[in-house]
């Protein structure tokens, strides 16, 4: 069970949105982390075999998955960005008829039993029988994770599957892909950084098409060490220090205002632990509002 | 699975409410125009206020269904005393005409004759209590009809016997086979005796059904396959095992079971206006009892050529929907697939109702309106070999249809998000 990325090129007309990006992943929750417009969807739409790149190659097990055809199609799974799905569709429906589109001969017995329990793990067993049309934007998310686990994938693309997610949803769905994805590769591409520190094997940055940095959450967090500072300011001179240095938080006082400061080097500053969100605020302090 | 598969696109396509409710006004708007509205309105202001309503207040008499009751019981009535007719040889005829003129005179055949005061109160000559000049008047147009008929029928003979000299002379074999065909054909007896019909006009050659139907395939399949475009499930699809081909060919399915149920439903509906509106009389006569199909190649009744009209309609329906469909495979938006559909439709319905000088352009729905191709005997010459145009039609866009499905399908598998 092997995924490799090699030498993965994409250019729009008039962007590159990939740039040799390489890579390869074994079973385990990999974080695919960047900013909006680093190229993250583009990565997994490509993995997903739904968008040509412009050039390199996606292999699985070490073939193409173009020549793998349907057989990889078969092993795979895959939340999109934000699907609308069928709203006059009931949502045990709308995963039986995934059922019949993924290829999976159960019979209804077992095909019943498989929707109840995917229902229950994206805690949506109360709303089964309810349309989609009715469905939150996070209740949609939740039942388009259950689509791409209903066929017990190997490889499971989520992109921002937590997106719409309240916190409580989001701790659920953390704690059920660390479960499954025990014999999976899952690749999770999100810009919150805390949603993958706990659970991702490896998080590979990606900047601008690029990929930055690769390595498990405690070692990237430990190459900031001493790159992440405390210091209390007077509440006038936060706007100064906003301006010239990255402020991760800013926390108001009685006599003053403690910022968390990720720099370099920060004169008067105390150097403080540094978490995961740090790690992404100093690779993508540069290119963090480009939205 | 394709068969579920197919369950699923029939819903995604027509059990949405804004099918379902134009569905519904389009079904009513097709008895309400089939069952003639503008007659029915007549109808009533003259029950309300003319000399029916007048006779109703004389003796509480007849009401329209009591009309209706005596036109369906007349036609029974005459069918039974006709059918005999049908069964006589040609000497029999022969006498039996001849019996007529001699009791009424040389002018008991002529379509506009004056029953005389002996027709009138003479003795029955069917043993009724009918008088006998209803059954001379119908039986007199008949023989009428059947000598023009006969005439027509001799000119093509003879002309099909002097191109058919010809073509053997100079070895041409489609016209060879073609005037022999048409020997043939006129020289085959039919039956001749055909009683009244009622109400088959307004819905064989008048009814708007078609063009409702169509609208319907086309708010049907238009959208099939970029409507997953614009919600973004096209992604589910094309990451499945069975997203690439076996979804598409669902759609397809569903589209050819939408078209033809719709055609099916629609022609049912329209049959039960004209029935409604006064009863359906005729079906069993033979179909060239119509002017217009007087020179119609087969010697069908009025209900086999309303089974063949439907099975026209259908596949006419059916191929709107295999080209509505592979515009959807083709194009990148609803808008576009729509606006691709309306021009096909548009395009399709002008080539029906002003055909061009060659029928090898007739557009995909020619055949809804059949009578176009059974109203005269002419043939296509498919490698020497005459050909009814209806059937080249049928072949013709069987094999475009397969093409632009086989087309659409491999631009289908290989279509990519586009950024």
């Amino acid at each position: 069970m092997e995924l490799t990325v090699q030498n993965l090129t994409k250019q729009y007309p008039k962007k590159r949105a990939l740039d040799d990006v390489s890579f390869t992943l074994e079973a385990g929750v990999y974080g695919l982390l960047g900013p909006n417009g680093a190229g993250k969807t583009t990565l997994v739409n490509i993995i997903a075999g739904i968008l040509l790149p412009t050039s390199g190659s996606v292999r699985w097990d070490g073939t193409d998955i173009y020549a793998l055809d349907w057989r990889y199609r078969q092993i795979l799974g895959f939340q999109p960005q934000t699907p609308s799905l069928y709203k006059s569709f009931r949502a045990e429906e709308f995963l039986r008829y995934m059922a019949a589109v993924k290829g999976m001969k159960l019979s209804r017995k077992e095909l019943n039993a498989t929707v109840d329990r995917l229902l229950e793990t994206v805690n949506l067993r109360e709303d089964g029988k309810r349309k989609i049309g009715e469905f939150s934007g996070g209740m949609r998310q939740r039942l388009g994770i259950a689509q791409a686990l209903l066929n017990d994938p190997q490889l499971l693309l989520l992109d921002e599957p937590t997106a719409g997610l309240d916190p409580q949803e989001r701790v659920r769905l953390r704690n059920v892909l660390a479960t499954v994805a025990l014999d999976k590769v899952v690749i999770w591409t999100t810009h919150i950084a805390s949603d993958i520190e706990f659970i991702a094997r490896d998080i590979l940055m990606l900047r601008a098409g690029q990929l930055i940095a690769r390595g498990t959450p405690q070692a990237l967090v430990a190459g900031m060490q001493g790159k992440v500072f405390s210091l209390p300011v007077a509440p006038e001179a936060v706007a100064a220090w906003q301006a010239k240095a990255l402020v991760g938080n800013v926390q108001r006082r009685e006599q003053d205002v403690l910022l968390r400061v990720v720099a370099d080097e920060c004169p008067g500053g105390q150097p403080i632990q540094p978490d995961l969100e740090d790690v992404y605020l100093y690779h993508f302090q540069e290119v963090s509002g480009e939205g | 699975m394709v068969g579920k598969l197919t369950r699923y696109e029939l819903k995604k396509s027509i059990l949405n409410k804004f099918f379902l409710i134009i569905f519904c006004l389009f079904l009513v708007l097709n008895v309400v125009l089939t069952g003639g509205l503008l007659d029915y309105l007549d109808l009533l202001e003259s029950i309300a206020t003319g000399p029916m309503a007048e006779a109703a207040a004389e003796d509480g008499g007849p009401s329209i269904w009591d009309y209706l009751s005596d036109a369906q019981e007349n036609g029974d009535y005459m069918r039974q005393t006709y059918g005999p007719l049908a069964d006589m040889t040609p000497e029999e005829r022969t006498e039996f005409e001849t019996a007529m003129v001699e009791k009424y005179g040389s002018d008991v055949f002529s379509p506009s004759f004056i029953p005389t005061a002996e027709m009138m109160t003479g003795p029955d000559y069917f043993g009724t209590d009918f008088g006998d000049f209803t059954y001379i008047g119908n039986y007199a147009s008949l023989l009428q009809k059947n000598l023009d008929n006969q005439a027509a029928w001799d000119t093509a003979v003879n002309a099909a016997k002097a191109y058919g000299r010809d073509a053997l002379a100079a070895g041409d074999n489609y016209g060879i086979r073609r005037n022999l065909q048409i020997i043939r054909l006129y020289s085959t007896p039919r039956e001749e005796i055909t009683s009244r019909t009622y109400n088959w006009e307004e819905y064989l050659f008048q009814s708007p059904t078609m063009l409702l139907v169509f609208l319907l395939v086309l708010l049907a399949c238009a959208g099939s396959v970029t409507g997953e475009r614009d919600r973004q499930t096209w992604m589910l699809l094309h990451t499945a095992k069975n997203g690439k081909g076996k979804t598409l060919l669902a759609k397809y399915l569903a589209g050819a079971i939408t078209a033809a149920g719709l055609t099916v439903l629609f022609q049912l509906a329209s049959l039960g206006a004209a029935w409604i509106k006064g009863g359906l009389m005729g079906g069993t006569q033979p179909v060239t009892v119509f002017e217009v199909l007087r020179m119609f190649p087969y010697p069908f009744t009025v209900w086999q050529y309303a089974l063949l009209a439907l099975g026209c309609q259908a596949f006419a329906a059916v191929l709107l929907s295999v080209l509505l469909t592979s515009i959807s495979a083709f194009s990148k938006t609803s808008v576009i697939s729509y606006g691709a559909g309306v021009l096909l439709l548009g395009v399709s319905l002008l080539l029906v109702f002003d055909p061009p000088r060659s029928p090898w352009l007739d557009g995909p729905l020619a055949l809804a309106r059949p009578l176009t191709y059974f109203s005269s005997y002419d043939t296509a010459n498919l490698f020497g070999f005459p050909v009814l145009w209806a059937v080249v039609q049928a072949a013709l866009w069987s094999i475009i249809g397969a093409v632009c499905a086989i087309l659409a399908y491999r631009v289908y598998r290989r279509k990519r998000r586009a950024v």
